[in-house]
């Protein structure tokens, strides 16, 4: 183990915890909108005639809401409380914020998740496909069709799959996460229930993903089509389906893994609109919801776990791919 | 190589946030969608580990 490349592999996920904390931190609590803003529409002082008192405790309390005091040791205070966990209460709702964001997280996790990994792998299939008939029309009409869904957002796809298999056909419900008839629990029919309202919100994160891994795969495969090795292997008499699996599929997958981060991360972005469309209550729709609310301490909440699960996930990739493959030699330079 | 230490990153990273959530939200409601992410990340990391010890 290169220790000197672990302490700065170490220093530099604190710094970057840090950077992220204190930007989302002053981003969100020097914004003109203040959660008291919120609140305030929805109360009449002429509800509270009979009772002054209570009205100017509850505008006292709301001001503290507002951004009060020393910034710097408000800052601390707040990398303070998330350091020991602490993501504080939720506005809105009056419920910690961590507790919140965990009950959100696996409905989110899943739809993404699962939708990565299908379109991931029924993309390179097909991509793969198309390279080996290139040039074809049937190639051809794909690419151009492929290319022209690539560009509809994927809004639109959660828009029209709800409006006609849930609204037209009434094949699928339109919302929620199961249905309140059954018992919530590792049984037949709940799990039933849970793929079932399920199916809308990834099959449309599946169909925006699916397109972009078809094209990728397909240009990858057709530039590893024209490499040399390729061409020795044919020559030297290896069989077809050999060539297309070990020599050609291995090498034309490997800069797709790569793009798997950022599609995750698209993915991310997509649930927002994809939970808000079918009312699923995963951390878009959570998002959402904070944000309409001026709600800051659950905004700040998500983006902190989840910068902080992809920053502590890639230092144990790092540390676990230094151990298993000594030859890398992790930033030892 | 580049490819599968990002495949493991990937694994981690959705191996922590469902961790995260099984261990403050525990609830009959999210145990299936907890125990898939589950089970699909742990196959994302032996995927990821096997292919890496394969290429040494």
């Amino acid at each position: 183990m290169n220790y000197k490349w672990l302490i700065r592999r170490l220093a530099s996920v604190i710094i970057a915890m840090f950077v992220t904390i204190v930007i989302s931190w002053a981003l969100l609590e020097y914004s003109p909108y203040s959660p008291a803003n919120y609140i305030m529409q929805f109360i009449n002082p002429q509800d509270f005639a009979q009772k002054p008192g209570l009205y100017s405790s509850l505008i006292q309390y709301l001001n503290t809401l507002r951004p009060h005091g020393n910034p710097l040791i408000n800052a601390v205070n707040y990398i303070n409380n998330v350091i020991h966990g602490n993501l504080g209460l939720s506005i809105v709702s009056d419920v910690p914020v961590a507790q919140i964001i965990a009950a959100a997280l696996p409905w989110t996790l899943f739809i993404v998740t699962t939708s990565i990994l299908i379109s991931f792998f029924l993309g390179i299939r097909i991509g793969q496909k198309l390279a080996y008939i290139r040039g074809s029309k049937t190639d051809s009409i794909t690419t151009v069709s492929l290319s022209i869904l690539r560009a509809v957002p994927i809004y639109v796809y959660a828009a029209l799959l709800v409006f006609v298999l849930g609204f037209v056909y009434h094949v699928f419900p339109t919302g929620g996460a199961y249905s309140p008839n059954v018992t919530p629990g590792l049984n037949l029919a709940f799990i039933i229930s849970v793929l079932y309202h399920a199916f809308l919100p990834i099959l449309s994160l599946t169909l925006v993903n699916l397109v972009g891994w078809i094209l990728h795969m397909r240009a990858n495969t057709i530039s590893v089509l024209g490499e040399d090795f390729v061409n020795f292997a044919e020559i030297a008499g290896v069989k077809k389906s050999i060539i297309e699996k070990k020599f050609i599929g291995k090498n034309a997958i490997l800069p797709l893994y790569t793009s798997l981060i950022i599609a995750i991360g698209f993915s991310f972005g997509g649930s927002l609109f994809v939970e808000q469309t079918f009312s699923y209550p995963g951390v878009g729709d959570l998002l959402i919801t904070a944000i309409t609310s001026n709600d800051y301490p659950t905004e700040m909440g998500v983006f902190i776990i989840l910068i902080a699960a992809v920053i502590i996930g890639n230092l144990i990739a790092d540390l676990t791919y230094s151990f298993l493959d000594p030859r890398a030699k992790v930033g030892e330079e | 190589m580049e490819a599968y230490r990002t495949l493991l990153a990937i694994g981690y990273t959705l191996l922590l946030l469902d961790l995260f959530s099984i261990m403050l939200y525990r609830s009959e409601a999210v145990l299936f969608p907890q125990i898939i992410v589950l089970i699909l990340s742990l196959l994302i990391i032996i995927y990821a580990i096997v292919q890496i010890k394969h290429l040494r």
